[in-house]
């Protein structure tokens, strides 16, 4: 390995400059005590929005899959593409947070700073090619979570989730951890590229140790994106967590775990495609079936939402499961529409709670289409997209995933998933129905408190119905956003 | 005698034998040193009953301690309190292990180095055994089982904890300029640089050292930095239940890191053995015309003393810090001082 | 004479790697908090020298300055700060002793395979731990140096940012609001 040239430091340069806006965040917020809710959120947009630009401007010209820092940082398509999930799901995050922030109390600087250090660690696991790169963005995205979770210290709840998630977080980045010594141990190499080339060889000689390493690795993965049985700890901390935090965790974190996931098996992983298929099938189908059962027992639409998000990271499981380019694209698709889809969904959520974790139940939802229709407008679009009935984005991201497996011979996981989002049905409607056919007990208007989230709300909204009528382009760039295959 | 034993086992033994009796020597005349010039600076004369000019009181004082009576308080940690002023002594004297007192033996053309030894991570050595200093502070106060030691202890740990991240940084300053850790390397460096370090890249050098003195004085734990031991707060600290020849070693202690502390200091900052300006011709004179091992021994110990009289004269100019002004200087100046002089010193490294 | 000169590096290490190993057992059989405290020092400063004699010097000064000197320091000041006493006498692993048994089984087994299998030809072969360079022998803080600084920047650059994280975390969630 050679020197390391100053030009691969200019390619870094988006991520650099969101670390160092965290920092400024963090230094504005402990200067400017009265005005620090706003000028730091605004910091914190502004920023994502020059990084995006730096992505385009910077990253954009080099897409051709390059990896550089001594094969550490990959810059593809596919990296670009999560990249700009992960910048839009913060950015909405942060409009999102705005209100509750500032309600309760609590310190905005470190709030915000948490999140762009988060999303730093989101961006770098996109392009992480090295398993042990990938592993310490994964940590610190994990750790920035974990604060985040239990940033309403004055909460018991929020206490627990972040305790529960902190000691299952920190319990699966040993578990992955260890996966990746054992390969490491097997190979000598923690590239992915060359993972892949020893593999075979490695296979031969250690057989064991390769497929504890890789198992072990993907039991790590399959806890960062919340896959049964590795998903305790989702529903506590989803609503135990401030429920801005409980978005960017079901958006930001999901789809940043997926990026490695399906990075690593495609990549890392791929001569033992035939062994891990049958465990993503595996763990698909138990995922799909044990979120959408689990999630029609709950009477708390946070805990709802948390298995909910379980059973869409089985959907996912299901493109990635294919291992081709319909599958790969339809995955990416898939998680852009879903994040918007989720984050819309929160969003209703937090206008609708009146104190900190007041308004989660159904009942809460009662009589809302008369109270305030833009809102429950706006939930039944919501609503409808997780479902997966057009003409929303939901629709077309499961059509093209259910495609991909039964095009790949994975019919019967296709099949399962079907039936599954069918008793989705059920929970998904539950809301929409309390919130039409039911009576509230005061018929008081609900007047909107924030028009800025009123139109993160609307924008996902409108997102989520093109997606629905107009998927072309995003599926035109997600095609254009491909791996190599396995 | 095979050579190998010679080379290897009795050199060695009889330079460290030299180097301690020499630190032991010059501690026991130190104490007296220092209340001379406490003395004068409070105009008073100070000891002067015992021998001409008090110079035999150290003997007396020595001749005292080793027949008091060893009092180990019933209640305390007998094995604790009994390794506790040993960890305060023995880590100061390893430090000397890597101190080049003279020039190595391609400057002077002999056989031997003037120093022990000469190992490629020297700074770091001086670093972790100055640390594990502590741990002999911490058990013997600990070990006293008296509310006073502990808290003597207490105050030690988080001052030498707080004082080791700027002491750390700040010896890299040096590190950087040589572009090595070994302690006889950086003295070539100098050598071969003509300049100390103390004044290379000024005021970067300077800084560097300054931070390293204000470090240095409250890693021993000497005034105005003294309050584990504040004596109108603690009685003595972490040393209230010592006595005899514990007492003592503790007491030894304190002075061996003094003059561990004026050894590192001068081999990084101040040339060590060399002579000052070794560059300008006319006044080459100062180097004495002697052989360079002679000269090069006579310039380490004259820095050396000058340092530890400077020691001295704080211990009787300044008033002690209040603990919170001592956390605060360390944490919010000298740690951000050293960050910025590391960063400053690598940016001209690199721009020259 | 010539058996010490010829073997006193294989004389050390099995003093020091069972002083080491006596020093983790009494890090959990120990009641008092503070003795266990100073065995794990005492385990810190053994596993130095095992660093030593495979010629990792820089590991092992490191070892010392940032296990013993700052981390167990701050140990020790937090175990006197609290004054915590004389743990009840109770069993050291309760109820979850069988499940040590057998992960503790499982361990040694592991172990002793690797133990059993390795090519010890090409581990004697091998130079000391980090002294090379693109096949060039230099200094092991060197070694360190281009292998931190060079080939794995990027994790370490990131994990300077991991730890200003859980620095912040630990000033917003530990001070009182």
């Amino acid at each position: 390995m050679g020197a390391i040239e100053p030009r691969e430091f200019l390619l870094l340069a988006p991520e650099i400059f969101l670390a160092v806006a965290g920092m400024v965040v963090l230094a504005v917020g402990s200067i400017g005590r009265g005005l620090a809710h706003r000028t730091t959120a605004l910091i914190s947009l502004v920023s994502l929005a020059v990084v995006g630009a730096l992505v385009l401007t910077v990253q954009g010209p080099a897409v051709g899959g390059e990896a550089i820092l001594a094969g550490m940082f990959m810059i593809d398509g596919y990296a670009l593409f999560w990249k700009g999930i992960f910048l839009l799901a913060t950015a909405l995050t942060i409009v999102l947070s705005m209100r509750f922030v500032e309600e309760g109390g609590y310190p905005a600087g470190e709030f915000y700073a948490l999140l762009l250090f988060a999303t730093t660690g989101m961006l770098f696991m996109a392009s992480g090619f090295n398993l042990l790169s990938i592993w310490i963005s994964l940590e610190l995205m994990a750790l920035s979570s974990y604060i985040l979770a239990g940033y309403f210290k004055r909460e018991r709840r929020s206490n627990e989730a972040a305790l529960k998630y902190f000691i299952l977080g920190a319990l699966s980045s040993g578990i992955l951890l260890y996966g990746i010594s054992l390969l490491y141990g097997a190979t000598g190499t923690v590239q992915l590229t060359e993972l892949a080339a020893r593999l075979p060889a490695a296979m031969a000689a250690e057989g064991m140790l390769v497929s504890l390493g890789w198992l072990l690795l993907a039991i790590g993965l399959f806890f960062k994106v919340a896959a049964v049985p590795f998903h305790v700890w989702t529903p506590d901390v989803y609503v135990g967590a401030p429920t801005p935090v409980t978005a960017f965790l079901a958006v930001g974190s999901k789809a940043a775990a997926f990026a490695i996931l399906v990075r690593i098996l495609y990549q890392g992983l791929a001569p033992l495609l035939v062994e891990w298929q049958i465990v993503v099938a595996a763990v698909a189908v138990v995922t799909m079936i044990w979120g959408n059962l689990a999630a029609v027992t709950q009477s708390n639409v946070k805990r709802m939402l948390a298995y909910s998000s379980i059973a869409h990271a089985g959907y996912v499981l299901i493109g990635v499961l294919a291992a081709t380019e319909d599958g790969l694209w339809a995955v990416l698709f898939y998680m852009l529409a879903y994040s918007f889809i989720t984050l819309g969904t929160f969003a209703t959520v937090i206008l609708l709670e009146r104190r900190e974790y007041a308004g989660e139940t159904y009942a809460d939802y009662a009589g809302l289409a008369r109270r305030s229709p833009f809102l429950a407008a706006m939930m039944l679009i919501f609503m409808l997209a997780l479902t997966g009935i057009p003409p929303t984005g939901g629709f077309f991201g499961k059509v093209y995933l259910f495609a991909a497996a039964v095009q790949s011979g994975w019919t019967w996981v296709a099949v399962v998933g079907v039936l599954m989002s069918a008793v989705s049905l059920y929970y998904y409607m539950g809301i929409v129905v309390y919130m039409y056919l039911r009576d509230a007990e005061d018929d008081t208007p609900t007047p909107l408190p924030s028009r800025l989230l009123a139109g993160a709300i609307g924008l996902c909204a409108v997102i989520t119905v093109l997606l629905g009528i107009l998927p072309g382009p995003i599926v035109e760039l997600a095609k254009a956003s491909l791996l190599q295959l396995p | 005698m095979p050579q190998v034993l010679i080379d290897h086992l009795l050199m060695p033994v009889l330079k460290i034998g030299v180097v301690v009796g020499m630190v032991m020597g010059v501690i026991t005349y130190l104490v007296l040193a220092e209340r001379k010039i406490l003395g004068f600076i409070q105009v008073r004369v100070g000891p002067n009953r015992v021998g001409p000019w008090g110079l035999l009181q150290p003997i007396a004082d020595v001749a005292k301690l080793l027949v008091k009576e060893d009092v180990i308080p019933r209640r305390a940690v007998k094995w604790a309190f009994v390794l506790g002023p040993c960890l305060v002594v023995a880590p100061a004297l390893v430090i000397f292990a890597v101190v080049p007192f003279g020039p190595p033996s391609t400057v002077t053309g002999g056989e031997q180095n003037w120093f022990i030894t000469d190992i490629n991570v020297g700074l770091l050595f001086v670093l972790a055994f100055a640390t594990i200093g502590v741990y002999g502070i911490i058990l013997g106060g600990w070990a006293s089982n008296s509310k006073f030691s502990l808290l003597g202890g207490l105050r030690s740990a988080a001052q030498m904890i707080s004082y080791e991240v700027p002491q750390g940084f700040t010896l890299v300053v040096p590190l950087l300029m040589a572009g090595t850790m070994s302690l006889n390397g950086i003295v070539m460096a100098q050598y071969e640089q003509q300049v100390w370090f103390a004044f290379k890249f000024l005021p970067l050098g300077l800084l560097a050292f300054f931070i390293y003195l204000v470090a240095g004085i409250a890693e021993s734990n000497r005034n105005p930095f003294d309050l584990p031991e504040a004596e109108s707060e603690l009685v003595a600290g972490f040393h209230t239940e010592y006595s005899g020849m514990r007492f003592a070693l503790f007491f030894l202690g304190e002075y061996a890191n003094m003059i561990v502390i004026s050894a590192v200091a001068v081999t990084l900052f101040l040339g060590g053995w060399l002579p000052p300006f070794p560059n300008v011709g006319w006044l080459s004179f100062l180097g004495l015309g002697l052989p360079p091992a002679i000269a090069g021994l006579f310039w380490f110990t004259f820095k050396l003393f000058c340092f530890l009289f400077v020691y001295i004269w704080f211990r009787g100019t300044f008033p002690r810090y209040r603990f919170d002004q001592l956390m605060e200087l360390g944490w919010k100046w000298l740690i951000p001082l050293a960050f910025a002089n590391v960063l400053l010193t690598g940016l001209v490294k690199i721009l020259l | 004479m010539e058996f010490l000169v010829q073997h006193g590096a294989d004389l050390l290490f099995y003093v020091f790697a069972v002083g080491a190993l006596a020093a983790a057992v009494g890090v959990i059989t120990l009641r008092n908090p503070m003795y266990c405290a100073i065995s794990l020092l005492v385990c810190f400063l053994c596993v130095a020298a095992l660093f030593l004699l495979r010629h990792a010097e820089f590991l092992a000064l490191v070892q010392v300055f940032v296990y013993g000197g700052g981390i167990m320091v701050l140990f020790l000041f937090v175990i006197m700060l609290v004054n915590l006493h004389r743990l009840r006498e109770s069993s050291v692993f309760g109820e979850y002793a069988p499940m040590a048994v057998v992960l503790a089984v499982l361990l040694v087994a592991l172990v002793l395979f690797v133990f059993l299998n390795y090519d010890q030809q090409a581990v004697a072969a091998a130079p000391g731990a980090f002294v090379s360079v693109e096949g060039q022998v230099v200094g092991n803080s060197e070694a360190v140096a281009w292998t931190l600084y060079r080939d794995y920047l990027l994790p370490f650059e990131i994990a300077s940012v991991f730890l200003l994280v859980a620095m912040v975390g630990a000033v917003v969630l530990g001070r009182k609001s």
